[in-house]
This record gives structure tokens, C-alpha cells and sequence, in this order.
């Protein structure tokens, strides 16, 4: 991966806002995420971390606050917005893999279109990726072909081939069946041994206490607590990061249990 | 009451009528070709962030979906030539009224298809770094074009039928070969009867063709 030569932070979010017309959604998120460093997000549904996560690569606008991202100023009107996205790599909820293209082709598309890599050289990398997140035997199939979990790799192989600095995953395996999250957990894992920075939203707790260096607890808007997964998962120091916690625990284990 | 159709004349008249069919084809597919990319491009001009190229866009195809086809067709072939004594060949005039009609609607179809993606395709392509043209260009265009293949299929058949009218501005297409002739052989009931039945065994295959490619297609997505 291409680590950004500065040592200041990969992600560096300060204040920032967000109103959908009255609806105040991000009252002042603060939060870094160090070179390498792997942060999980976690909160209740609607608390606003899709649209802070969105807000980082400014597929939404905020309305205040400064966010670097990957050495570009996020929030100055001068920055290159396509530009600056070439270096953080989004994963979404819902894949949205190019429906015309074969999944080779998808994983190509960025290199050859931004970076105008020649098109033997982003094959090759296209390849190595795809092997990477173990689909080499699918290189020429149609994205309509290939289950959730499948696709969700490909779409991490996707962001992967053009060599961000960062990564954001917004609930990247919230839209699969249970029994598909575990091979893209365990693909996100093997980029966080690699030393992949990221940012990931994620409510699965097992992968968060594994594989995040730092987890975020978010609510209604804010950043309400964050500490290495060990502390917050024991002690869950602020009542509602507990109670939050606590109904995620149980709903896992339910899941577990009707799985079984 | 008592008029005896002669099934000779009307059989008579095949070979005539068909000698038009270069010309109905010629009209048709110049007309589809040339209003596929045109029509592309005013579906960006109806996207643009320019309001100008906006509204002029919005006001064609609304002006072109509105007005009777016959009526641009006879405009354009009266108005250049009497107004400004520009002498088109009636082949342009009907092409030129045509695409301006055909295009119209086409744009409507590809703008429904590309209104119908869903905008995590667009965010997904913005993701990885590229820019709005790129965006249209590698993700969206291609995309709205699939989307509407069925509509623009189904539209290419009717502006072969439709295309029938070129013969007013004197095309020798089908039409215009089958009113010569009635002229000449005092037939025009056999004669028109065969053109109706020409046309129907011409464009019936394509619909049923089309039809069948696309319910394939269909169960796929
Ligand atoms: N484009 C938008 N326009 C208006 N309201 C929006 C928009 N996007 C999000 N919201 C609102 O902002 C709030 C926060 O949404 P967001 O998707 O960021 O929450 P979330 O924490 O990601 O929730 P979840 O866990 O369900 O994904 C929600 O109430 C949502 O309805
Ligand atoms: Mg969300």
C-alpha cells in the first residue's frame, strides 16, 4: 500500500456538521485515524455514520467542520474532488458493481479510466487483486452471477486497484445473509494485517474486538466514546455505549443461536 | 357496392411496391443511426448545469414531441425552398424531419432509462476518482442505453411504418411506388391493400423478434 510520507493522521475529522434540512444529523464529529490504524464506528441505525463516512469523501457536503483526508483538504472549495477520491478507497453497504461490465472489467475500470494505466498492467493488477480477495475463478463472470458475498469482494478488489492510502467500509456486510459475512470479514482482516488504513462502520462486534485498533462509539450525531476494543467492550464506560452494546450482544448471539 | 377486386393486379404489384423498400430502409436506418448520438447528447444538454443548455433542450424535445410529424415533414419541405430558396433532395428533407421528430423521443426514453439507475452506480464511480464526463461516459451512458434497449427497439419499428410518409415529400419509398402506380393501372384498392399487407409482413417478424429477445433478457435482470 502507499503510505502517505507525512506522519500526521490518514483521516483527520474536526468539528464537522450536517443538517438534512431542519434534521440536525452530525453535531461536531471529531475523529482521527492514525497511518495503519484500523477504527471501527459503531452506533445505532440513523445516528448519522453513513453520512459522516459520506461527508469524508464528500459524496455529501458538510456544512462545517475541516476534514483531511489522505494529505487533500476534504473541505476547502479549492480542492480536486475526483482527485483527492482516488486516494480513499469506499466500500458500500450495497456493492454497486457495474452491472455491464465482467468483474475483471470492474476491477480495471478505475485504473484505466483515472489513471490512464495501460490496459496489460491493470489486468495484471486485476488479477493479483482478485486472488487476493480469493476470486480468480471469476474474473469473467457477470457481476448478476456472483452471491452478496462475492460481490462485496469484488467491490473491495474494486476500491483495492487503485492503491488508496485509505479505506471506508460503510456496513459492508449488512445487506449479506449471515452466512456470507464471514469471507468478506475475513478479507478485511487479512488487509488490516497487510497494514491497510481504515475506517470501518461495521455492528459486527467479533470482527471489531479482532481486527479494529480503536473502536468509535457514535450516537445522535457524535463521536461519544472511542478506546481500544478490549476497554470499551468490557467496561462500556458511558451508559449508552453499554446499553448499546449490550442489544447488539444479544441480537448476535440470537443470530447465532437460530443459525445453529 | 359490386367492386370486383382483382387479385392479379394486387399480386401484380408486388415487385413494384418492393422496389421502394431501398428507399423505406435507407430512410429508417439513416434516421435510427443519426438520432442515436444526437439524441444522447441532448439528454446531456437536459442535464447540463448550464441553464441555458438545459432549457433549450427541454423546449426541442418538448416542441418535437408535440408537433404532428407531417407537419415538420411539409415544413421543411416548403419553408427552405420558398422562404430561403435553399433546394433540399427530398430525401433530406424527410431525414432531417424525421431525426428532428425521432430524436425527441428518443431522448425521453434514454433520459427515463438513465433516471431509472441507481445512484449508488453514480457514487460508485465518483469513489474511485472520476470525474463527471467520465462518470456519464464509462457508467451511466452505457447503462441508460441497456435499460432502454426494449423502448428504443419497439421505437425503431414504428418509425419503420411511419417512415411510410416520406412518400409526400417525394421519396420513392414503398408508399410512393405503390401510388404511382395506382395512378397508372387504375388499381389503387389492390394496390393499397398489398402495401398495408407489405408492410405488416415486414414489421410483424421484427416486433415478434424483438419481443422474443428481450422477455429472454428480462427473467436475466
Ligand atoms: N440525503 C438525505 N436527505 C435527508 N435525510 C437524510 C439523507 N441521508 C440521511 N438522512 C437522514 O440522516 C439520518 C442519519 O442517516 P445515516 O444513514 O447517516 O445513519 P446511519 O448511522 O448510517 O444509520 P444506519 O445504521 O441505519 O445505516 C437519518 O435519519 C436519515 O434519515
Ligand atoms: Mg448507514
Amino acid at each position: 500500500m502507499n503510505m502517505s510520507s507525512t506522519t500526521g493522521p490518514i483521516v483527520l475529522a474536526e468539528d464537522v456538521q450536517k443538517s438534512f434540512g431542519a434534521n440536525r444529523i452530525l453535531k461536531g464529529v471529531d475523529l482521527t485515524v492514525a497511518a495503519g490504524e484500523v477504527v471501527v464506528l459503531m452506533g445505532p441505525s440513523g445516528s448519522g455514520k453513513s453520512t459522516f463516512l459520506r461527508c469524508l469523501n464528500r459524496l455529501t457536503d458538510p456544512d462545517g467542520g475541516r476534514i483531511v483526508v489522505a494529505g487533500s483538504v476534504m473541505t476547502d472549495p479549492a480542492t480536486n474532488l475526483p482527485k483527492a477520491r482516488r486516494r480513499i478507497g469506499f466500500v458500500s453497504q450495497h456493492f454497486h458493481l457495474y452491472p455491464h461490465m465482467t468483474v475483471l472489467a470492474n476491477v480495471m475500470e478505475g485504473p484505466r479510466t483515472v489513471l490512464r494505466v495501460p490496459r496489460q498492467v491493470a489486468r495484471e493488477r486485476g488479477r493479483d487483486l482478485l486472488a487476493r480477495v480469493g476470486l480468480s475463478d471469476k474474473e469473467a463472470a457477470m457481476p448478476w452471477q456472483l452471491s452478496g458475498g462475492q460481490q462485496q469482494r469484488v467491490a473491495i478488489a474494486r476500491a483495492l486497484a487503485m492503491e488508496p492510502t485509505v479505506m471506508l467500509f460503510d456496513e459492508p456486510t449488512s445487506a449479506l445473509d449471515p452466512e456470507l459475512t464471514g469471507e468478506v470479514l475475513d478479507t478485511m482482516q487479512q488487509l488490516a494485517l497487510d497494514g491497510l488504513t481504515m475506517l470501518i462502520v461495521s455492528h459486527e462486534i467479533h470482527f471489531a474486538s479482532r481486527v479494529a485498533d480503536r473502536l468509535a462509539m457514535f450516537d445522535a450525531g457524535c463521536v461519544i466514546e472511542e478506546g481500544p476494543p478490549e476497554r470499551l467492550l468490557r467496561s462500556a464506560s458511558q451508559e449508552r455505549t453499554g446499553r448499546f452494546l449490550a442489544r447488539l450482544m444479544s441480537w448476535e448471539s440470537d443470530l447465532a443461536a437460530t443459525s445453529r | 357496392m359490386g367492386y370486383q377486386f382483382e387479385w392479379q393486379a394486387a399480386i401484380d404489384s408486388i415487385p413494384v411496391i418492393l422496389t421502394g423498400l431501398s428507399a423505406t430502409l435507407a430512410v429508417t436506418i439513416t434516421v435510427f443511426l443519426v438520432s442515436l448520438p444526437f439524441a444522447i447528447a441532448v439528454m446531456l444538454a437536459r442535464l447540463s448545469r448550464f441553464r441555458f443548455l438545459r432549457v433549450i433542450a427541454y423546449a426541442y424535445t418538448e416542441l418535437f414531441r408535440t408537433l404532428p410529424l407531417l407537419i415538420v415533414l411539409t415544413w421543411f419541405y416548403f419553408v427552405p425552398a420558398i422562404g430561403f430558396g435553399i433546394r433540399m433532395s427530398p430525401f433530406l428533407v424527410a431525414v432531417v424531419a424525421f431525426t428532428l421528430t425521432f430524436t425527441a423521443f428518443l431522448t425521453e426514453a434514454l433520459r427515463g432509462a438513465l433516471m431509472a439507475i441507481d445512484p449508488g452506480q453514480r457514487e460508485a464511480a465518483m469513489s474511485v476518482g472520476m470525474t463527471s464526463p467520465q462518470v456519464y461516459r464509462r457508467v451511466l451512458i452505457p447503462q441508460a442505453l441497456r435499460y432502454a434497449t426494449p423502448v428504443i427497439a419497439t421505437m425503431w419499428v414504428s418509425l419503420f411504418r411511419d417512415s411510410a410518409l416520406v412518400a409526400l415529400v417525394g421519396v420513392h419509398d414503398m408508399l410512393f411506388e405503390a401510388r404511382t402506380l395506382a395512378v397508372v393501372n387504375y388499381r389503387p384498392i389492390e394496390v393499397l391493400t398489398m402495401t398495408g399487407i407489405i408492410y405488416f409482413a415486414l414489421t410483424y417478424p421484427q416486433s415478434v423478434m424483438i419481443e422474443r429477445i428481450f422477455a429472454k433478457r428480462r427473467v436475466r435482470s
